[in-house]
């Protein structure tokens, strides 16, 4: 019987660790963009969000007409994007953002140049 | 019933255009451009698409696309947008009253306007708008095509005089928009003002304000553009400018379906098919003793819409007569008073034949059978 109790202990704590072990695992991965992208799907969805907008700028634009039309015009040229609804009171009400991961200036300039103006870039 | 009124809204509507609407209906539930959920964006995507069709349709940068409720709802934000702090306005002795009234409003409001005759001569009719430009002259509103006659007025020469003397053109494309091609920039239209529901095939509600952005609109409607929102001005930019309140969404959406509709056919195709209808119309009824068929005879290039009468009968009665019988035909003055008063039937009105790409060669023939029997019966009974 005292075996038996120990060894089933054992069981627990081996899986308990198991657990630790893969959840630590899987913290790290997602981390790394290589697999939090291809790799390993499962990852939080949430999470990505959060790391990917730690990394990207939100461009306010005028309206969610302006939005889209940047969106589309900047997909075309290879950038991801994505839409979001900005509603703060320093920003003058409700806006549209559009969030990107890279080359800001650039975007403004080349939305500029297709009569969008970038109101306003938040970093985060 | 045989529904030849196409000129008033045309009927029926594409499949694709019914599928859409209740498509739209069904799941494009949000407030476009209002809030951030999912349901919302889908929807204000939605309108994006229908929004960049009328952009390609007319040569407009999509901002530059206003969605309006209907051609009339159009025509008055640019006639009150441009001519709001005063001047003197031209327009034709063919308009509709969607320019007429509005013009004519404005005069409360210390605005004055000429009225230019509409010739035959292309270069007369443009000299006569040129005659009555004063230096206060802001801007000249006409129609691309007559509601009554058909005749396409010669809205290039005319936006040419307007580009050289620095003057806002308003081109009302009710009765053109969707029938023959039009580029706001190749043809020098300032705004451009049409209904969705006519030539474009869309649904009744719908309507477009296209503008080359030369001009600033001020605006005769405030409200919630789910924009600016502390502000308590009406937002600077287009399209929100213009679009005070809460969009008819499943209708623009259906509405890019009608544009959808018109490329796959082609225009020209549609055009083609609709002007074959409106000669073997002419054919078949100028054979018909007492029948008149107005302004026929003219060189000027026209949309496909026949105004006729039966001597003796006045044109209300004749379309009643014909409904009665089976036919969907509109009598009376077409909201032109106008144009009916140049035509000289201001008081008996016409009937106005008006075909689409949905009617058929044996329709007509059998419209001008009924029209014949009528006249041989010598009673509108």
């Amino acid at each position: 019987m005292r075996f038996h109790f120990y060894s089933e202990t054992s069981f627990f704590i081996v899986i308990k660790a198991a657990i630790i072990i893969t959840n630590a695992a899987s913290s790290i991965k997602c981390n790394m963009l290589f697999y939090r992208r291809i790799i390993d799907p499962l990852c939080d969805k949430k999470f990505i969000e959060v790391v990917d907008k730690m990394n990207s700028w939100l461009i306010i634009l005028s309206s969610s007409t302006h939005a889209i039309k940047a969106q589309r015009f900047l997909a075309r040229r290879g950038y991801k994007t994505s839409i979001e609804r900005v509603q703060r009171g320093n920003l003058g009400g409700c806006k549209s953002g559009l969030r990107v991961y890279e080359d800001t200036a650039n975007i403004c300039r080349m939305l500029s140049d297709i009569g969008i103006i970038c109101r306003e870039i938040i970093e985060g | 019933m045989i529904y030849m009124d196409n000129a008033a809204t045309t009927y029926p509507k594409p499949v694709m255009v019914l599928n859409s609407a209740a498509k739209a209906m069904r799941k494009y539930g949000g407030n476009p451009g209002r809030s951030g959920h999912k349901i919302s964006e889908v929807a204000a995507l939605e309108i994006f698409n229908t929004r960049e069709k009328v952009a390609n349709l007319f040569g407009a940068d999509v901002e530059n696309c206003a969605f309006t409720l209907n051609c009339t709802h159009a025509l008055n934000l640019a006639i009150k947008g441009i001519m709001k702090n005063g001047g003197h306005i031209i327009t034709s002795n063919l308009e509709h009253n969607s320019v007429i009234r509005p013009i004519h409003s404005l005069e409360k409001m210390g605005c004055r306007y000429s009225i230019a005759q509409v010739s035959d001569n292309e270069q007369e009719t443009i000299e006569n708008f040129k005659k009555l430009i004063t230096p206060s002259t802001k801007a000249i509103a006409i129609m691309i095509a007559s509601n009554v006659t058909g005749q396409i007025l010669p809205y290039k020469g005319i936006a040419k005089l307007c580009k050289e003397r620095g003057i806002c053109f308003i081109a009302d494309g009710a009765q053109a928009c969707g029938v023959i091609p039009i580029n706001i920039e190749k043809d020098g239209i300032n705004i451009l003002c049409s209904a969705g529901h006519k030539g474009l095939y869309g649904p009744m509600g719908t309507g477009i304000l296209v503008t080359d952005g030369k001009f600033k609109i001020d605006t005769i409607i405030e409200g919630g553009t789910g924009s600016n929102s502390f502000d308590v001005l009406q937002p600077d930019f287009m399209p929100d400018r213009l679009e005070a309140g809460t969009p008819n969404t499943s209708g623009i959406i259906a509405l890019g379906a009608g544009i959808d509709f018109i490329k796959r056919k082609g225009m020209s195709n549609i055009y083609a098919h609709d002007m074959i209808l409106c000669e073997q119309f002419c054919k078949r009824i100028s054979r018909i003793g007492g029948v008149i068929i107005y302004e026929r005879e003219c060189a000027y290039k026209r949309v496909p819409i026949v105004p006729f009468n039966i001597m003796g009968m006045n044109s209300a009665d004749l379309a009643q007569n014909l409904n009665k019988r089976g036919f969907a035909l509109r009598g009376g003055m077409h909201c032109s008073y106008l144009a009916h008063k140049k035509l000289g039937t201001s008081e008996q009105g016409v009937v106005r034949f008006s075909p689409s790409i949905m009617n058929t060669i044996e329709e007509v023939d059998l419209l001008a059978r009924t029209i014949r029997k009528i006249v041989v019966n010598g009673s509108i009974k």
